[in-house]
């Protein structure tokens, strides 16, 4: 009898405590980690430097060199606010796997719908001296006799131009501003970001894209801002969309 | 008797030592002059210390910073020309290669916007990644200037000092830097005396009527106290700019073509020689050149055609004279003398 009453008790005392816990998980206190994935491809193949590919424009490129910024990431609810990530500045370079995920931290917990983010680097940061990590001088993403960042980066040989390609694409503000606004949107999916946990977004990043409709053979050097650069920005601001969530 | 004599001598010593270091390092502060507008830097997230300063000061004259650590900032900026190139139309950088542009003096950078003869740098603080990167100045790379000073322990001490980081990095190197060139304050010559009604600043005959002259003729554009309007004009040296271009390779607008910084006119005496390409060599070339050599292209500034459609502004020999003595009162011998900016 004493056994019995013993073992509800405890029975009741465990269930509690379980769905107290499980409460708990669901709670939106706290904060958590967002991983942003980026896999890199040339259409549906896996992207790597060095190799041969075909662009839209039916000529080939091999490219040494990959780079660029993304900064100011939001993610954004179902109400359209949005949460803004402080100080979020990455350097994503195809030379090193690991800075194709992006971690933003110290989330709120929340679900969120999508997320927002530009590539390249705002107005005010390109203005304001000298900067450190993603925004380091060191990183070969600056211009230094015209001072702001070098959004993007992309260099190579290709056999419809003797002299190679090398692409700098930048330019900060007024009528040259380069900087593209890129929407990731979950699909109806929600990314549910809870306290302690860590959850994963994984996007594509089509390199092909930023070749379309641009001829490789009539512009062999492009070190500044301007019409050709925010050509090339027009593409780079298609080249990235959703592939899933992991929560 | 033997010890007083050992204790005096020692004493004596110990005081010449003190004396000595008191000597050598005399503090150094940043305050706007009284007749000098606001300035645009003030070392905001770069505190101006003496630490700061001093390593500034040490990066500026060490030659670490070019590729084969033969050229420092101070190979072409050198003090006793108010940080010009003295008698350089266009200086060398590594390899004996050219640049083309005559080098600038630096003070007052605290006061300007931006930098360079077509304004391509934005911030006082990102100033040394074009002369650092230039492959005909010092022709290294940023991360290589890093991590040569890493090597260094006496730097990583020192940087840790300011910094209080275990690694140097490139966001300390270029603060240390516009430490050093930001504290630069030029505003003690017989003018800027006259003006604030100090000793030493009586004018004579010729530099009272040049000033006069200076205020009606000149300063439009070389404007306050600073002696510069900080905009970019064309000042009539072409009639065409097809081998440099100015404001238009930064901007690339055609209205820019053939535009260049409006200098400060302080240390003329000692800055020749003059103009973004420095073909100049004598201030009197430059008053015949607004007197009588001014040459018309799209851009050239409407304050240099008279009503007349002459071109330039109307000088008599006896009036460019007289601005010639007005320009030697804007020497500061005290800045090119001051031991604080030295090597």
């Amino acid at each position: 009898m004493k056994t019995n009453f013993l073992s509800i008790a405890a029975f009741a005392a465990i269930l509690l405590t379980v769905t107290i816990s499980s409460c708990k998980k669901d709670s939106m206190e706290g904060t958590g980690g967002v991983e942003y994935e980026l896999e890199h491809y040339w259409a549906s193949t896996a992207f790597a430097l060095n190799t041969d590919y075909v662009t839209s424009e039916t000529q080939t490129v091999k490219l040494s060199k990959f780079k660029y910024l993304v900064s100011n990431f939001r993610l954004v609810k179902a109400d359209g606010s949005e949460y803004a990530v402080p100080e979020s500045y990455f350097l994503v370079d195809a030379s090193v796997a690991s800075s194709a995920k992006i971690m933003l931290k110290e989330i709120p917990s929340a679900d969120y719908t999508s997320m927002k983010y530009i590539v390249g680097v705002d107005s005010a940061r390109n203005t304001a001296g000298a900067q450190t990590g993603a925004l380091a001088t060191t990183n070969d993403l600056y211009w230094s006799w015209n001072s702001g960042y070098i959004f993007m980066k992309a260099e190579g040989t290709s056999p419809q131009n003797s002299m190679g390609i090398s692409y700098h694409i930048g330019g900060y503000s007024g009528a040259n501003a380069a900087q593209k606004e890129i929407t990731i949107n979950f699909g109806g999916e929600k990314l549910t970001v809870r306290d302690g946990k860590e959850v994963v977004v994984h996007a594509k990043a089509d390199v092909k894209t930023l070749f379309n409709g641009f001829d490789v053979s009539t512009t062999s050097m492009m070190h500044m801002p301007g019409a050709k650069a925010l050509q090339l920005a027009g593409n780079y601001a298609q080249m990235f969309s959703f592939e899933h969530l992991h929560n | 008797m033997l010890r007083l004599i050992v204790v005096c001598a020692l004493f004596s010593v110990g005081l010449v030592s003190c004396y000595k270091d008191v000597e050598i390092e005399q503090p150094i502060s940043f305050s706007k002059p009284a007749n000098f507008p606001e300035p645009h830097y003030n070392f905001q997230n770069n505190e101006l210390t003496q630490q700061g300063f001093l390593l500034g000061r040490k990066l500026f004259y060490d030659p670490i910073l070019s590729k084969d650590s033969s050229i420092s900032c101070g190979s072409c900026h050198q003090q006793f020309v108010a940080f010009a190139h003295s008698g350089h139309r266009l200086s060398h950088g590594i390899n004996n290669q050219f640049g083309i542009r005559n080098t600038p003096g630096i003070f007052n950078m605290a006061w300007n916007k931006n930098f360079m003869w077509d304004g391509g740098v934005n911030h006082i603080e990102v100033m040394p990644t074009a002369p650092i990167t230039n492959p005909v100045e010092m022709g290294e790379t940023m991360l290589n200037v890093v991590a040569k000073l890493n090597k260094s322990n006496e730097y990583k001490t020192q940087f840790k000092e300011v910094f209080g980081k275990d690694v140097i990095d490139d966001q300390q190197l270029l603060k240390s830097l516009a430490q050093f060139m930001g504290a630069m304050v030029s505003s003690d010559t017989k003018y800027d005396k006259y003006v604030r009604g100090e000793s030493g600043g009586k004018l004579n005959e010729d530099e009272t009527a040049g000033l006069k002259l200076f205020q009606q003729k000149c300063a439009s554009c070389h404007s306050t106290d600073l002696f510069t309007d900080y905009s970019f004009r064309n000042n009539g040296l072409n009639q065409n700019f097809s081998g440099d271009n100015g404001r238009a390779h930064i901007t690339q607008l055609a209205e820019d073509e053939g535009k260049f910084r409006v200098p400060s006119l302080r240390n003329v005496e000692v800055t020749a020689p003059f103009m973004h390409d420095g073909r100049f060599w004598r201030l009197e070339e430059v008053m015949k050149h607004y007197a009588n050599g001014v040459q018309k292209s799209p851009t050239l500034d409407p304050l240099l055609i008279q009503p007349t459609d002459k071109l330039g502004i109307p000088l008599t020999d006896k009036e460019q004279q007289q601005i010639v003595a007005f320009l030697k009162t804007l020497t500061d011998h005290e800045f090119l003398d001051d031991k604080r900016f030295s090597e």
